[in-house]
């Protein structure tokens, strides 16, 4: 760990680094400067993980130190007094500093551990991770809705009270944990009131009915370690919710580390909690939070605007990692029977609840029995192709099903390519090696049903021939024209362009060379000295000799020969469905 | 009187003689004249004989194999009609359609018709010229007889057995078909070309059949005995090609004899461009075969000489090449001696003495037609003829020079060009 320590007193360096050098927890480095340009170099040049500013009044603070914490803003920075004052602390915190610390009474590895704490800290209130965690709480992203929303409308969600600067009173939930309940009511602060609860639900109950109540949060650390760390991240609590604070047994730094980079705001080890040390930290931790707060107003109104699509998750597996898209859109659910064809009387007009690249969860009125897992449901969705709104399908698979009031829940997910009855190579017919059709995947029957409620629609994809005697696919190609063999010998004559003589091949063959039998001329050379000429075939078969080959056709099936003009003519129709495309539903969303 | 007649004619000076003589020469009348008149005379002697003693007509006893080759390029208009004319008028007939590198789509005609007509083969080929696409057909058949018929050209319905008949003599190698003007209608030219066939090619190639000189088988129609075609090695790269196999038949001792009824219409040139390019090849022949190629014919130191090619060399040489420049030879004499006067009394004279020579051939030609009233009505363009004749000349005299010093036809585009380039000159 290396510790950057901005100090202009050498003696008080000297006496933290003495103190640090005791600690023997973790490797560090302490790089101590003397000025803010030397710290600004150092910043620079070496990997600080955080800073210590030895600050010895808001002057000095403003007029020396300002510009190098603006500097440092990616790294922690902790303030090093001698003597702290909470107020004092708490408006430093909200300056900018992470922590405030007090040489006085402080060992080396209260030190240590106050700045791995604030590491920690500040690796989990990234600021663009905030602002993501932010967005999916508390807007959920309507599909199709165009409206851009102002970073002030967004902004509306992170109003909190700020006690300690509004003099109001300070309202303090302890989960479970009475003994500090008591500690802190026997404080005589009368701004402070302490809800004890025994258990989590108690708690959360409390926070729905009085929603952005509670200031402050402390938990013991059974609770947490109980319950874990998810339910402290339930929606109820609202983003960014009250700081937590850990009441912890635990002595070693690296469980507190734990806690901290897990979501509280601090902790605090039972067996030195006082009142005043629970006041100061809770204080803190108040100011942090504002402070926070600040700059994820700053980070939402400075960022993008949320339609930018550089900003937004590019792969499906992006998609699938960040939330589902809670929409309610009308839909077409349509169950299919086990045989491909859709079961017309289970057709229900739904609505969706919500969207994701994997699938669809989608609600439909009550229903007298689910007949298929296996379902095509279309959306409706705007076709830039000028024909308006219409439904686009896809085949889901029900995962799992849910009965709220009223109604049938289907959380599904898109079929996979091998089962999706409308994936377009399932919709184009294939030749049948055993028939010598084509033939589709789904029956006929199945497919004009599908047709008649308008998901699949016929086209004409090849005009082929077939067999008049089996209907088989034809297979043409040229042939004897009285037998329709293909197996036809072509017979060659030499043109010698000389002396114009026209004559087989074979009597133009001489030893090694070609040589004209009627001028007797040698070595005659193809192209320059002759031509080739096809004159006629001969059939292998039969004997007949032509000059014309036959447009022959063979089923492919019967093997039948006949004159290519006798065959049937025959149209093989093909299917186009509008397909769902999940993910340009969602680019379109935002 | 007849004493008189000598001394009046041996007082007449030399120059006067030859200037009343030649012109007698100047066209092609007096070729076909005097022998058409002896031939006429013998043949009806021999007619009122056969009427005399009631003999039946000579039936066609002589039916031999045949096949007919039609070889065209970009003759797709005419050949569904052509080859309907010939199928079904012979009973051992096989019809082969080359067509040579066409791009008029007449091989598609060509297979139309075959796919409904049994006994017709087409090839198709790239173009190499009129005399390799007839030679194609020669590996192709077993015919005892081949039968060239131009793509564009009607035979009449009995017109293969009349060309087959004279092949029963084992002697003829090569029948010539009797070719006449199917447009003879279409305007002047063609009705002069009309006459002009009916003279030179009914009476005069029966003429020369019946003195054994003919020496030419049109291209338009003509037969060959299949075996020597093969021997000889098919025909030469042409033009003039049908004249070169004659020549070569009777050079190895065949006669070629002329069938008279088996008729053959075809179109001949409507206008006066197309007519002498025409007969500029035509005339292109008679330096290429008769004075270079063949010239061994008229030499008698050969072991296969005959008188018969020998006349019918100088009778080539004296109309074809001697005529011709002996007409601007006249004619240059003509106005260097006499007078203005004295040539436009005797132009007038023998325009009408050429009239009334033509006049005289029609009759004849009359006499030996099958079409009689239609040849008859030709008889107002027999003024103009002379003319014609003299333009004739001109052609002639043209396409002799141009062919004697510039071998004008192995430049010519009736054989392609890669085909022009390998052959020999002559």
């Amino acid at each position: 760990m290396r510790i950057l320590y901005l100090e202009s007193d050498t003696t008080q360096a000297r006496k933290i680094h003495s103190q640090l050098l005791a600690y023997k927890g973790v490797h560090w480095e302490l790089r101590h400067c003397t000025t803010t340009n030397e710290a600004l170099e150092a910043l620079n040049g070496d990997s600080i993980d955080v800073a210590m500013v030895g600050l010895h009044g808001d002057e000095e603070f403003e007029g020396t130190f300002s510009h190098f914490l603006s500097a440092c803003d990616r790294i922690p920075r902790v303030a090093i007094v001698d003597s702290i004052h909470q107020v004092q602390g708490e408006h430093w915190i909200q300056l900018g500093m992470s922590d405030a610390l007090s040489t006085k009474d402080l060992s080396g590895e209260q030190l240590m551990r106050r700045l791995r704490l604030a590491i920690a800290r500040h690796d989990r209130s990234l600021t663009e991770q905030e602002l993501i965690q932010y967005r999916q709480i508390h807007r959920p992203i309507l599909i199709g809705d165009e409206t851009v929303e102002s970073p002030e409308l967004e902004l509306d969600g992170l109003e909190m009270r700020t006690p300690s600067r509004d003099q109001e009173e300070l309202i303090i939930a302890i989960l479970k944990d009475r003994g500090t309940g008591r500690l802190l009511e026997d404080c005589g602060d009368e701004g402070v009131e302490v809800h004890v609860f025994r258990d989590l639900n108690s708690y959360l109950e409390f926070v729905r009915s009085h929603p952005n109540h509670i200031d402050c949060a402390i938990v013991e650390q059974d609770l947490f370690e109980r319950e874990g760390l998810d339910a402290f991240r339930l929606p109820e609590l609202r983003f960014p919710g009250p700081p937590l604070l850990l009441l912890t047994t635990d002595r070693s730094d690296a469980g507190a580390v734990t806690y901290v980079a897990d979501c509280f705001e601090d902790c605090l080890p039972v067996h030195a909690a006082t009142t005043q040390s629970l006041l100061r930290t809770i204080g803190f931790a108040l100011a942090r939070r504002e402070q926070a707060i600040e700059r994820l107003k700053t980070a939402i109104r400075n960022a993008p605007p949320v339609n930018d699509r550089r900003q937004r998750p590019r792969t499906g597996a992006d998609r699938r990692l960040a939330t589902r898209y809670m929409v309610t859109r009308p839909l077409l659910a349509i169950p299919v029977l086990p045989d491909g064809a859709p079961d017309r009387s289970g057709i229900r007009e739904a609505f969706s609840v919500d969207f994701a690249a994997g699938g669809i969860g989608f609600q439909i009125s009550n229903h007298n029995g689910i007949p298929s897992r296996n379902w095509v449901v279309g959306v409706e969705c705007h076709c830039d192709d000028g024909k308006g709104d219409r439904f686009h399908f896809s085949n889901v698979f029900v995962r799992n099903i849910s009965y709220p009031q009223g109604g049938v829940r289907m959380g599904t997910q898109f079929q996979t390519p091998d089962k999706d009855i409308l994936r377009s190579e399932a919709l184009i017919p294939v030749l049948d090696a055993e028939t010598g059709r084509f033939k589709n995947r789904l029956s006929g029957r199945a497919l004009e049903q599908w047709i008649e409620i308008g998901v699949l629609r016929p086209k004409i994809l090849h005009r082929v021939q077939s067999c008049p005697e089996c209907q088989g696919l034809v297979s043409n190609g040229k042939g004897c024209r009285e037998c329709g063999s293909p197996n036809i010998r072509l017979h060659e004559l030499i043109h010698h362009y000389a002396c114009a003589h026209v004559g087989h091949a074979s009597d133009f063959a001489r030893e090694d060379e070609l040589s004209c039998p009627k001028c007797l001329t040698r070595s005659l050379v193809t192209g320059s000295d002759f031509e080739v000429i096809h004159s006629h075939y001969a059939c292998n078969q039969c004997g007949y000799e032509g000059s014309e080959l036959e447009q022959v056709g063979t089923c492919i099936h019967c093997r039948l020969r006949f004159p290519s003009n006798l065959a049937l003519e025959e149209e093989v129709y093909g299917y186009d469905v509008d397909r769902l495309d999940i993910l340009a539903l969602l680019d379109t969303a935002g | 009187m007849l004493t008189d007649w000598i001394y009046w004619l041996s007082s007449i000076p030399q120059a006067e003689l030859l200037l009343w003589i030649c012109p007698i020469f100047l066209t092609d009348t007096p070729r076909y004249l005097l022998g058409s008149l002896a031939m006429w005379i013998v043949d009806s002697i021999q007619d009122l004989k056969t009427c005399w003693k009631a003999e039946a007509s000579i039936p066609f006893d002589y039916c031999p194999s045949i096949c007919v080759v039609v070889a065209g390029l970009n003759e797709a208009d005419g050949l569904e009609r052509g080859l309907s004319k010939i199928w079904g008028t012979y009973p051992r007939l096989e019809i082969i359609v080359i067509d040579d590198g066409s791009s008029d789509g007449m091989s598609e005609v060509a297979h139309q018709f075959a796919r409904s007509h049994v006994g017709v083969r087409v090839v198709t080929k790239k173009r190499g010229g009129k005399s390799a696409a007839m030679n194609t057909a020669l590996p192709l058949t077993q015919a005892d007889v081949i039968v060239i018929v131009d793509a564009d050209s009607e035979l009449t319905s009995d017109a293969l057995w009349e060309i087959v008949q004279p092949l029963a003599d084992p002697t003829v190698g090569a029948v010539s078909g009797n070719v006449m003007v199917r447009n003879t209608d279409r305007n002047l030219l063609t009705r002069l070309q009309s006459v002009e066939y009916l003279r030179s090619i009914l009476l005069g190639r029966l003429l020369s059949s019946r003195l054994g000189i003919l020496g030419i088988v049109s291209g338009a129609f003509g037969a060959f005995r299949r075996s020597e075609l093969q021997r000889l090695g098919g025909w030469d790269v042409g033009p003039g090609e049908d004249e070169d196999i004659v020549l070569r038949l009777r050079k190895v001792g065949y006669k070629v004899e002329f069938a008279p009824y088996a008729e053959c219409y075809t179109d001949v040139p409507e206008k006066w461009k197309g007519l002498t390019r025409q007969r500029r090849r035509w005339e292109w022949a008679v330096v290429t075969f008769e004075s270079r190629k063949h010239i061994d014919m008229a030499d008698p130191r050969q072991a296969n000489f005959r008188w018969s090619n020998l006349a019918l060399f100088v009778e080539r040489w004296f109309f074809n090449l001697l005529l011709p420049l002996w007409f601007w030879g006249y004619l240059l004499w003509l106005f260097l001696s006499a007078n203005t006067e004295y040539l436009v009394s005797m132009g007038l004279f023998y325009y009408g003495i050429y009239t009334l020579m033509e006049t005289l051939l029609l009759t004849l030609v009359l006499y030996y037609s099958n079409h009689k009233k239609r040849d008859a009505r030709l008889v107002w363009v027999l003024p103009i003829l002379p003319l014609y004749q003299a333009f004739q000349r001109c052609v002639t005299t043209w396409a002799i020079l141009e062919e004697v010093f510039r071998r004008a036809s192995f430049s010519d585009s009736f054989v392609p060009a890669h085909v022009r380039k390998m052959t020999w000159r002559w």
